[in-house]
C-alpha cells in the first residue's frame, strides 16, 4: 500500500531525506513499523494522527492514508 | 470601596474617547502614584479600586476594547506563576506584565549563559552569569509597578511544588524538560488550577491549556518514567521567532482563561511549523484509535 507521511521539524527531515512524502509499505505494517522502516527514532515521535485522528503507534493504516508524526518538542 | 477613595479617583481622573466612541474616565500613572501616597495604598490596590469604579488606568486603555473593564479587573486581581525564565518564560513575564496580570510568581534556579543570547529576551551581553529570576523580577517591575512579583531562585520539586503554587490562580509551563513539566501537571491537578503549556524546537512549537482532569501532557509525552527527558530541540536548537510565537500564544491563553474571554485550547494541541508555514490542531480528548 501507499501512505503519505508528514511531520514537523526533525521528523520531517527524516521523511524528506527519502525524496518525497509518499511511501510504498507492506500492507500489514503498523505506524510503528513505518516509523522503523523510515529509520526515525521512535522516541522523538510524540503523537501520531492518521487522516487527522490521533492514533496509537500500533494502528494499521490503509492505502492512501495520511500519517502525521508530531516531533517530541520540549524546549523552553 | 471607601467613599473618600472613590471621590479622589473621580477628581483625579480625566476623560478620553473610549473604544466604543463614548467618553471613558481614565487615571494616569502620575495620578495613580499620587493616590498611592495619599491613601497609603499599593499601586495595584489603587488600580483595582479605579477599575471597580469604572475608571481605567490609562496604561490599559488599549486593552479595554477587547478585554472590557471587568476583564482588566480580573487580570489585575489574578496571580500567575511562570515556571522557567528562559526563552518562553522571559517573554511571558514581559507580556503578562504589560497586559496587567496583577500578581506574578516567577521561578527559575538558573543563571544566564552565553548561548541563551540567541532567544532569551531578558538577557543582554552584560547579563551573562546573572540569576534569571532576578533579571525577570527587575523587568516586570520596570514595565509595570502595579504588579506584585515574587521570585523563587530555585527549581520546582516534588517537595516544594504544592506549597509554591498554593496561592496562584494559574501556572505557565515554560520549562525545558519533560519530567518537570509532568510534575507541574500533577501539582496543578491537585490544586485544581489550570496549566498553560508551551514548548519549542527549531522552527516549530506547540501550545495547549490543561485543566484539572485533562492530563494532556501525559497524552503528549507519555506517563512519567517512560518519557524521554528532552525532545528534538537537542538536535534542532531553538530559534528566537519560535520562542516569540509560542510565548505569545501562551500569554493569550492566560488572558482568555483569567478573563473568561474566547475559548482556551483545552484538550487541543496547537502545533506550528514555521519552516513551511503549517499548523495543525491535534485533538487530545478522544481515545486514540488502535
Amino acid at each position: 500500500m501507499k501512505v503519505m507521511v508528514k511531520g514537523f521539524g526533525a521528523v520531517r527531515k527524516y521523511v524528506e531525506e527519502k525524496g518525497n512524502n509518499v511511501f510504498e509499505v507492506d500492507d500489514l505494517f503498523s505506524v510503528r513499523d513505518i516509523i522503523k522502516h523510515l529509520k526515525i527514532n521512535p522516541d522523538l515521535v510524540a503523537l501520531v494522527t492518521v487522516n487527522g485522528d490521533r492514533v496509537s503507534k500500533d494502528f494499521h493504516p490503509k492505502d492512501g492514508d495520511e500519517i502525521f508524526l508530531l516531533n517530541m518538542v520540549s524546549g523552553g | 470601596m471607601e467613599k473618600a477613595i472613590l471621590n479622589k479617583l473621580k477628581e483625579r481622573s480625566t476623560t478620553v474617547s473610549g473604544p466604543d466612541g463614548n467618553p471613558l474616565a481614565v487615571l494616569s500613572l502620575s495620578e495613580r502614584d499620587s493616590l498611592c501616597r495619599y491613601f497609603r495604598l499599593s499601586p495595584r490596590e489603587v488600580e483595582l479600586h479605579s477599575l471597580e469604579a469604572g475608571i481605567v488606568p490609562l496604561r490599559y486603555l488599549k486593552n479595554i476594547g477587547t478585554l472590557s473593564v471587568e476583564g482588566q479587573r480580573r487580570l489585575l486581581s489574578s496571580k500567575v506563576a511562570v515556571v522557567g525564565l528562559g526563552g518562553l518564560g522571559g517573554l511571558l513575564v514581559e507580556l503578562l506584565a504589560r497586559v496587567g496580570v496583577g500578581g506574578m510568581l516567577i521561578i527559575d534556579g538558573d543563571r544566564f549563559a552565553e548561548d541563551n543570547l540567541n532567544r532569551q529576551i531578558l538577557l543582554h551581553e552584560k547579563g551573562i552569569s546573572l540569576v534569571k529570576a532576578r533579571l525577570a523580577e527587575k523587568r516586570v517591575r520596570d514595565i509595570n509597578s502595579a504588579i506584585e512579583v515574587e521570585r523563587w531562585e530555585g527549581f520546582v520539586t516534588e517537595k516544594n511544588a504544592l506549597h509554591l503554587f498554593s496561592s496562584v490562580n494559574l501556572v505557565c509551563d515554560a520549562l525545558d524538560n519533560i519530567s518537570s513539566r509532568l510534575l507541574l501537571q500533577s501539582t496543578c491537578e491537585q490544586l485544581n488550577i489550570p496549566l498553560v503549556h508551551g514548548a519549542v524546537a527549531g522552527f516549530s512549537g506547540q501550545v495547549t491549556s490543561i485543566f484539572p482532569g485533562d492530563a494532556s501532557l501525559s497524552i503528549i509525552y507519555g506517563e512519567k518514567g517512560i518519557a524521554v527527558e528532552r525532545g528534538t530541540e537537542v538536535e534542532e536548537g531553538i530559534l528566537s521567532g519560535a520562542v516569540g510565537m509560542v510565548a505569545s500564544l501562551q500569554a493569550q491563553e492566560v488572558i482568555k482563561i483569567l478573563t473568561g474571554k474566547g475559548a482556551a485550547l483545552q484538550r487541543k494541541l496547537l502545533v506550528i511549523d514555521t519552516e513551511r508555514g503549517e499548523m495543525r490542531y491535534i485533538q487530545l480528548q478522544q481515545e486514540e484509535k488502535t
